[in-house]
């Protein structure tokens, strides 16, 4: 379990966290989603040992990631931006990770490069990004950490390897018992492969709950009345998201989905039917900017 | 299957693969040595043949041990060459080892791992020292082990073995951690590259600028001085301590690389003559490379710290560390303040206080302008630039500080006490140790062919000494002292026409020794002094008490009579037109030989042998103590002498003229029957001559100059051009007159000197005799 404490972390005069604190339970995949410049990678990065946090702590089974290296032993991060030593190949980066993880197993990376189709003498830098992206995982796994931190690690793979390498992570942490932070901006494969999920947003989680009850407490109406209606008719409720096609309402709202159904109906729509948000609707509501008037700017 | 055998101990596991990696930066020094020292396998090879066919010259190799003996270490910018391209392996080797924390992503991997940020430095700063010292010890051990195995062991081999590991690995090891700390310091590539430069050339620029504000703005103080005199004048005036010697300690403390890389041992010289007289054995000092591990140390402590304390995010950007970039805007704007002090400063014609008020006008211009455009490169934006610009304040304030420290401070410090503090007085004028004064004046080092310079050797009126105790001469002593004091910041004059030479300054060092009431000693040493000035010393050589000096000094029992009475020296009576060169075996007798010093001593104690060596009584000829030949196979070795002591400038010999009213010396020689060694035995075929004046020489010319006959078997001498190509020339113009009329040709030789103050003018006479000798004397008008 890796658990982050009123994590705040500052460059320069700008605040990239503050105060952030979450939990990632042992046998957990937990989805780290925010716009660009949230703060995820500084998060990740400060979760990793990288960064030293200017007040909070990371706590590993009680001890500071940053502090104590036998945390980060257990502990794997694989970056944004890869990297490998110049000239290197798989089986010699193979020694270097050997020598600072003690679970590192050469079998289980021999055998994932199989899998993946990798060659293991063949220099990295000849490799394309989505081959050093799964080389990069692969690393991760064979290191047998407790925790495994992946920032944006499956971008750029094909459709075919990112399912391939999310079946990976998952049957590793079942296997393990392991814990797996992903930072990715594709919310459909964190919906898919997490268990959790936490929005960063100005710096803070604004949002951090189990992925089964991520629309809890919102729910998405589609309304058709008789007559026009307009926002303002909805001013009683607490609104995410309304769009308007005169009789046709699409709305977001938060609270109890049931209730707000029934205050929905006592409105005497001709059509009411409830569904469900995904996360990337929330990721939506919760980050969204403000609607901009394009046509006007290109005019 | 889990594989545990991998993983032992990070910190051992980082160490171990790092010493692996760098390898090759081993095998490059190891092949520079190997090629430096690489002279060992011709040696051998030469010896093992002679072992085959001349056992005696083997057994001469035998007797020498060729410890670290490199034929082309006589190339000095081969040995610059070596120097500069291991200091580079020590630089990229840094750059290899620490470069991960130049990068975003590097960092990333390195900083996450399972190992402490402490022993990660550890581990690669050691592995570093680690990878330098095996390119070091490889080949000096290497080098021994073959010394050993051909030549036998020696206690001096071991010693310079291990004196030319620590010496040249410290010096690798300093260039490796100031590259470290500048990149521990800094996030960029680039910017390590130049701050660790500067970190690298900081202890030479250091010394550089103590050096040159020193000179310039703390004129006067012993301490500060740049005079480094090698000399100690134990034969008149018992030993003076140079004070400024640490300086030039301090600077082989910082950066022995440049100071004294001393990759050439003197082990390589004859062992047996080395156990049998150990005087000749000069060990390396290992007190300078001992003391530059533990800088080294202190500041790999402090890199660890910061290293510890570095954040992670610097990675990749520029201008992160405003200190280490204020740290070399000063250093190297101080510097380039001191270029200017010696390259304009000095030469501009105003006054003192206007000199240094340019000066420190100019170093703020430097420093704002180094300032602007090192801080304009790392930050690449003026709104930036404009948010640190009190950095430059606080650089200027630095500069400011430093330069007040040289200016004000330390001269409120040491201000020459008042007169009648003073109970006795001392002086020494000594132009021999003026070569750190001419290589900044380096017009003085042109050489002249014309130049008197071919003249000038000792001059014992330059020993002035220490205890004067008569008002008379402390106010001399004291009113030269002051006369030099305004001197200060006067650039030294070049060769000059100017009439009114007394006026000149002149490069001498001139030293002021102080005894005060309260018991204090107080010490003033300039290198530049008006010919007046000089002058005015001089005329100490008359009083009572430097003559009782000099007396003493040749009496029984004084420095100079133990010395002039010892084995190696032999006595030659020369005639006054030196055409009669007798070696006065009856004389060279210890007992014979103590005689004639007294009495010489008697002499200058009567006054008839005056110490400026200028006397109104008739010349009659020389009296010269030499060596004598110590080659024991030459026959008769006692009558032979090293070399014509006459164009010898060695200051253990000496060389007195007898005048005519020198009763004592003339009666020694006289009852040893040796008073017709004075007579002329030849008449000159054909005498030259030319004008000469003081201003002649360029080189020691501020020298209270002793003009040095010369007897020579050819009118040409020949020197050594900076190629090696030898070039012949003549010691008298060629358009130099001859000498028709028998009068003239009289009173030529009637007024040659072989030894007189050149303070005046005269002629430089060249008198050429049958037996194919050519004397050049100095007639003074």
């Amino acid at each position: 379990m890796i658990s982050v404490k009123n994590a705040s972390k500052k460059f320069g005069t700008k605040t990239i966290l503050d105060s952030v604190s979450f939990e990632v339970g042992d046998g957990s995949v937990f989805g780290l989603v925010g716009c660009n410049g949230a703060g995820k990678t500084t998060l990740l990065k400060s979760m990793a040992g990288v960064y030293r946090l200017d007040s909070g702590e990371v706590l590993m089974n009680g001890k500071d990631s940053f502090i104590c290296p036998e945390v980060r032993q257990k502990l794997f991060y694989a970056p944004d931006d890869i990297w490998f030593e110049p000239f290197t190949t798989i089986e010699k980066s193979a020694g270097f990770y050997a020598g600072y993880y003690p679970g590192f197993s050469f079998d289980t990376l021999y055998k994932l490069c199989d899998i993946l189709n990798l060659d293991r003498k063949e220099k990295l830098n000849s490799f394309s990004k989505g081959m050093q992206r799964q080389t990069e995982v692969i690393f991760g796994l064979a290191c047998n950490p407790g925790v495994l931190l992946l920032d944006e690690s499956f971008d750029g793979l094909d459709p075919a390897k990112r399912n391939l390498m999310n079946s990976m992570v998952v049957d590793y942490v079942a296997e393990k018992n392991s814990s797996v932070v992903i930072s990715s901006h594709n919310l459909h494969e964190i919906a898919d492969i997490c268990d959790r999920v936490a929005i960063l947003d100005g710096n803070r989680i604004i949002m951090n709950r189990s992925v089964d009850d991520i629309s809890a407490d919102r729910c998405k109406f589609r309304l058709v009345f008789t007559d026009e209606k307009t926002k303002a008719d909805f001013a009683s409720f607490d609104i995410k998201s309304f769009n308007s096609d005169g009789k046709i309402i699409m709305l977001s709202l938060k609270g109890d989905a049931d209730e707000n159904e029934a205050r929905l109906k006592a409105m005497n729509p001709v059509i009411i039917e409830k569904f469900p948000l995904t996360l990337e609707e929330i990721f939506l509501e919760e980050t969204e900017e403000k609607d901009y008037d394009f046509k006007e700017i290109f005019s | 299957m889990t594989s545990r055998k991998s993983f032992r101990n990070p910190a051992v596991f980082t160490f171990g693969s790092n010493v692996k990696k760098h390898l090759f930066v081993s095998a490059g020094i190891a092949a520079l040595l190997f090629v430096y020292y690489g002279s060992i396998w011709r040696i051998i090879g030469n010896y093992r043949y002679a072992l085959k066919h001349t056992p005696s010259v083997a057994q001469e190799f035998r007797d020498y041990v060729y410890v670290f003996r490199t034929d082309i270490s006589e190339v000095p910018l081969f040995e610059f060459f070596i120097s500069v391209l291991m200091i580079l392996f020590a630089f990229l080797l840094s750059l290899f080892i620490f470069r991960f924390m130049m990068s975003k992503a590097s960092s990333n991997v390195y900083f996450s791992l399972g190992i402490s940020r402490g022993s990660l430095f550890s581990s690669l700063y050691l592995s570093g020292l680690c990878v330098l010292a095996i390119g070091v010890a490889v080949p000096v051990l290497t080098v021994t082990a073959a010394n050993l195995a051909f030549f036998g062991p020696s206690r001096e081999l071991f010693f310079e073995a291990v004196y030319i590991l620590v010496k040249i690995a410290s010096s690798l090891f300093y260039v490796f951690t100031a590259i470290s700390m500048a990149q521990v310091l800094l996030g960029s590539v680039f910017e390590s590259v130049v701050m660790g430069s500067v970190c690298v050339c900081a202890p030479g620029l250091l010394t550089f600028i103590i050096r040159t504000f020193s000179s310039f703005l703390v004129y006067g103080s012993p301490y500060l001085g740049v005079i480094r005199s090698d000399l100690t004048f134990k034969e008149l005036c018992g030993e003076i301590i140079d004070k400024s010697d640490w300086l030039y300690d301090f600077q082989d403390y910082l950066f022995p690389v440049w100071s004294d890389i001393n990759m050439v041992s003197g082990a390589s010289l004859k062992v047996s003559e080395r156990i049998a007289n150990k005087g000749d054995y000069l060990p390396g000092n290992f007190i300078g490379p001992l003391v530059f591990l533990a800088v080294i140390l202190i500041l790999a402590a402090v890199c660890r710290y910061l290293f510890k304390r570095r954040k992670a995010e610097k990675a990749g950007f520029m201008g992160t560390c405003p200190a280490l970039e204020g740290f070399c805007v000063v250093i190297v704007g101080s510097a380039l303040t001191a270029l200017f002090i010696e390259t304009v400063a000095v030469d501009l014609e105003t006054s003192y206080f206007a000199k240094c008020l340019i000066t420190f006008i100019a170093g703020i211009v430097i420093m704002s302008v180094g300032y602007t455009v090192v801080d304009l490169i790392s930050v690449r934006s003026l709104k930036a630039f404009r948010k640190r610009f009190k950095n430059l304040l606080i650089e200027l304030l630095i500069f400011a500080i430093i330069f007040s420290v040289f200016k004000a401070v330390i001269p409120a410090f040491d201000r020459l006490p008042a007169r009648d503090e003073i109970v006795s007085a001392g002086v020494t004028v000594n132009n021999d140790a003026l070569g750190e004064v001419n290589d900044t004046y380096s017009k003085y080092t042109v050489f002249n062919r014309d130049d008197v310079s071919d003249f000038l050797g000792y001059s014992s009126v330059c020993y002035l000494t220490k205890g004067f105790t008569s008002p008379e001469d402390i106010g001399v002593i004291y009113d030269v002292n002051l006369a030099v004091e305004k001197e200060a910041g006067k650039a030294p004059a070049e060769k000059s026409d100017n009439a009114d030479r007394d006026s000149m300054t002149v490069p001498s060092a001139v030293r002021f020794e102080y005894e005060l009431k309260n018991g204090r000693k107080y010490e003033r040493l300039y290198y530049a002094a008006s010919v007046a000035s000089l002058k005015k010393l001089m005329s100490l050589c008359k009083s009572e008490h430097y003559i009782d000096v000099v007396a003493g000094a040749l009496s029984p029992g004084g420095n100079s009579y133990e010395k002039l009475q010892s084995d190696d020296i032999g006595v030659c009576l020369y005639s006054a037109d030196y055409s009669n060169r007798t070696y006065a075996a009856s004389l060279s007798g210890k007992a014979e030989k103590g005689e004639l010093i007294s009495a010489v001593g008697a002499d200058i104690k009567d006054g008839t042998l005056p110490l400026d060596y200028v006397s109104d009584s008739p010349l009659s000829g020389y009296i010269s103590f030499e060596y004598k030949y110590i080659d024991d196979d030459t026959p008769d070795k006692d009558t032979k002498i090293v070399a014509d002591a006459i164009s010898d400038t060695t200051s253990s010999l000496a060389y007195f003229p007898v005048y005519a009213n020198m009763k004592h010396t003339l009666d020694c020689i006289g009852k040893n029957n040796m008073a017709g060694c004075f007579e002329s035995t030849a008449v000159p075929e054909r005498v030259r001559y030319c004008r000469m004046n003081p201003d002649y020489s360029q080189i020691q010319y501020g020298n209270i100059g002793m003009f040095c006959g010369k007897s020579l078997p050819s009118p040409t001498l020949s020197d050594f051009d900076e190629f090696g190509n030898e070039n012949t020339y003549s010691l008298i113009p060629e358009d130099a007159k001859t000498a028709t009329s028998q009068t003239e040709i009289s009173e030529l030789l009637n007024g040659m000197r072989m030894r007189y103050p050149i303070f005046s003018e005269g002629r430089l006479v060249e008198v050429a005799y049958g037996d194919g000798t050519f004397i050049y004397a100095f007639v003074p008008d």
